[in-house]
């Protein structure tokens, strides 16, 4: 498979794209996403950053077809985004969303490894060394039997992960599925992420926060209130510092509140913290005062 | 707040464990159902040395099975209570009205007593060794054959399993929003009957609308992942019948005889 994606041609056919496509919730005025184009090469890691609710995670949503989109026209790995190829789209891209507890559907790991399987109608015979198989691959074989009360969030996103991987997708997406997380937690399923992609040559769409995250990737994306903003690689996007901050792409405000409280000389970690981080932070710094 | 959990499952590595679900359920029915052919000593003293038996064979200490009575226990006085009291024949003891204190009265509460810790220890022995998870299997596939009458059946035995795997998370949603409450003044657990049902009221409205978030998100990662509800699919999960689950049906027709044979009518 590989080798027929590559022959004949250097240059990397786009697994996505997407043309002038607009989405708009009908309970909202303005639409999610206007009018955005873009492609994501195959075998990149392309990373979309963006402020809470500038449309990054409704794009991932079109994608897979669990948004309609009002106008324009997506492809997925060859396949028009419709009615009559969403099924087969939905095999070739894998998402993991957020929240570890909402996409966990299996009674064990196992068991929620084999949904995606039961699904395509893969005779259980098969599935048995697939969904073992899948498990290795996420370093999660020794957790087959456990029931989700049992993991930490981190490992519920392996298992989302190997979810996906047992079912052969040529395309991961993340949908901030390290937010939610522990820093231990994170590291382990990026550095899952970053092995199966080696491995397998995936290509991974990863909507983020985490800056670090987007600066390790190929390319990167930013979207602002429905709007793209910029696309290039990570040099060339954090060039334009200034300028993006100009364009509306603002800092997280958990980010923005981080580094006012470290200039008033509280401490707080390095890292990027979600809102509820924060709230945790703040709310132990408060209760040692 | 796990102690709440009617049907605690004890995992365990007994004879009675590692019986087919399906067998379990369908055997304890079936045994309830002979229960109610005993109508002398005999029968129930050997209704109640099998129910010994299989109690002792789960290797289960008979603590949780008197847990599983305690619950029902004012049931069970109060079932009594009405036998000995509403019961005439044999010799009179006492009368006054409608009530009476007789012979016949007293071996009929005796009788139903039995009749009821039977019932609840068998029970109780279903639920301590077979998990929730086992149990959905074993109901989805007992309702297997309703699929000849186009009732849904590989849905509702998802909507089983996807609401047990829930359980847990919801069981912790629910404590941390008490204690997010607590601190803001809330006091459960006192304070007359109105003033306790209003204090749940500020439970139940976070955790309706967290279970209906998990519910939207949960919708969207299982479309995405390819569920449909109009296509078939295949299953992963199996339960496996043994030598052991065709013997334990054999075991209950000879006590089926037995009882008959015993019985006085």
């Amino acid at each position: 498979m590989y080798n027929e994606r590559k022959r004949g041609n250097d240059v990397e056919e786009p697994i996505i794209t997407i043309d002038h496509l607009t989405v708009k919730y009908a309970e909202q005025q303005h639409p999610a996403l206007d009018d955005i184009s873009l492609t994501v090469p195959a075998h990149s890691w392309t990373a979309i950053i963006g402020h809470n609710g500038s449309g990054k995670s409704t794009m991932i949503k079109a994608l897979t077809g669990l948004v309609t989109a009002d106008a324009g026209t997506m492809t997925v790995a060859g396949m028009p985004v419709d009615e009559a190829h969403i099924w087969d789209i939905r095999r070739k891209m894998g998402v993991v969303f957020q929240n570890p507890e909402n996409q966990f559907v299996g009674s064990t790991v196992a068991d929620d490894v084999a949904f995606g399987l039961e699904n395509a109608q893969i005779p259980r015979d098969k599935m048995i060394p697939r969904v073992q198989n899948a498990l290795a691959q996420v370093g999660m074989t020794d957790f087959a039997t456990r029931e989700p009360a049992h993991l930490s969030g981190g490992q519920k996103q392996r298992v989302a992960i190997a979810g996906i991987v047992a079912l052969a997708p040529d395309i991961i997406a993340l949908d901030e599925a390290t937010s939610m997380l522990d820093p231990e937690g994170r590291v382990a399923v990026l550095q899952t992420i970053r092995n199966l992609k080696a491995q397998q040559d995936l290509t991974i769409l990863a909507v983020t926060h985490d800056l670090e995250e987007a600066a390790a990737a190929d390319n990167v994306i930013v979207i602002d209130n429905g709007h793209l903003v910029a696309s290039g690689t990570p040099p060339e996007i954090f060039a334009r510092g200034e300028k993006l901050i100009d364009m509306g792409l603002a800092v997280p405000f958990t980010e923005q509140l981080k580094t006012d409280l470290s200039n008033a000389g509280v401490p707080l970690p390095a890292h990027y913290l979600t809102e509820e981080e924060m709230a945790e932070q703040i709310w132990k710094l408060y209760s040692t005062m | 707040m796990t102690n709440l959990m009617i049907g605690r499952y004890l995992p365990g590595d007994s004879l009675v464990h590692r019986m087919d679900p399906r067998s379990k359920i369908v055997l304890v029915f079936y045994f309830i159902c002979i229960v109610f052919l005993a109508d002398n000593g005999l029968s129930y003293l050997v209704l109640g040395l099998f129910t010994l038996l299989a109690v002792l064979l789960t290797k289960i200490k008979l603590i949780y099975f008197w847990r599983g009575i305690r619950p029902a226990i004012v049931l069970i006085l109060f079932t009594v209570m009405i036998q000995v009291f509403f019961t005439r024949g044999g010799q009179i003891f006492w009368s006054w009205g409608p009530f009476a204190l007789s012979t016949a009265g007293l071996l009929n509460a005796w009788f139903i007593f039995l009749r009821l810790v039977i019932i609840i220890c068998m029970s109780t022995l279903l639920t301590l060794t077979t998990s929730p998870l086992d149990i959905s299997s074993a109901l989805s596939s007992l309702m297997t054959p309703l699929k000849w009458v186009h009732f849904p059946v590989d849905i509702i035995a998802l909507m089983l399993s996807i609401a047990l795997r829930f359980v847990p998370t919801l069981m912790d949603e629910t404590v941390r929003i008490m204690n997010a409450q607590r601190a803001r003044g809330v006091d459960f657990g006192s304070g007359n009957l109105i003033q306790q049902i209003k204090a749940v009221v500020p439970i139940l409205i976070p955790l309706f609308v967290s279970a209906i978030q998990h519910a939207e998100d949960l919708d969207d990662a299982m479309t995405a992942r390819g569920y449909r509800t109009d296509a078939p699919r295949t299953t992963y999960r199996i339960i496996q019948w043994h030598t052991r689950d065709t013997l334990s049906f054999g075991v209950f027709i000879v006590l089926t005889v037995i009882i008959l044979f015993v019985r006085t009518a």
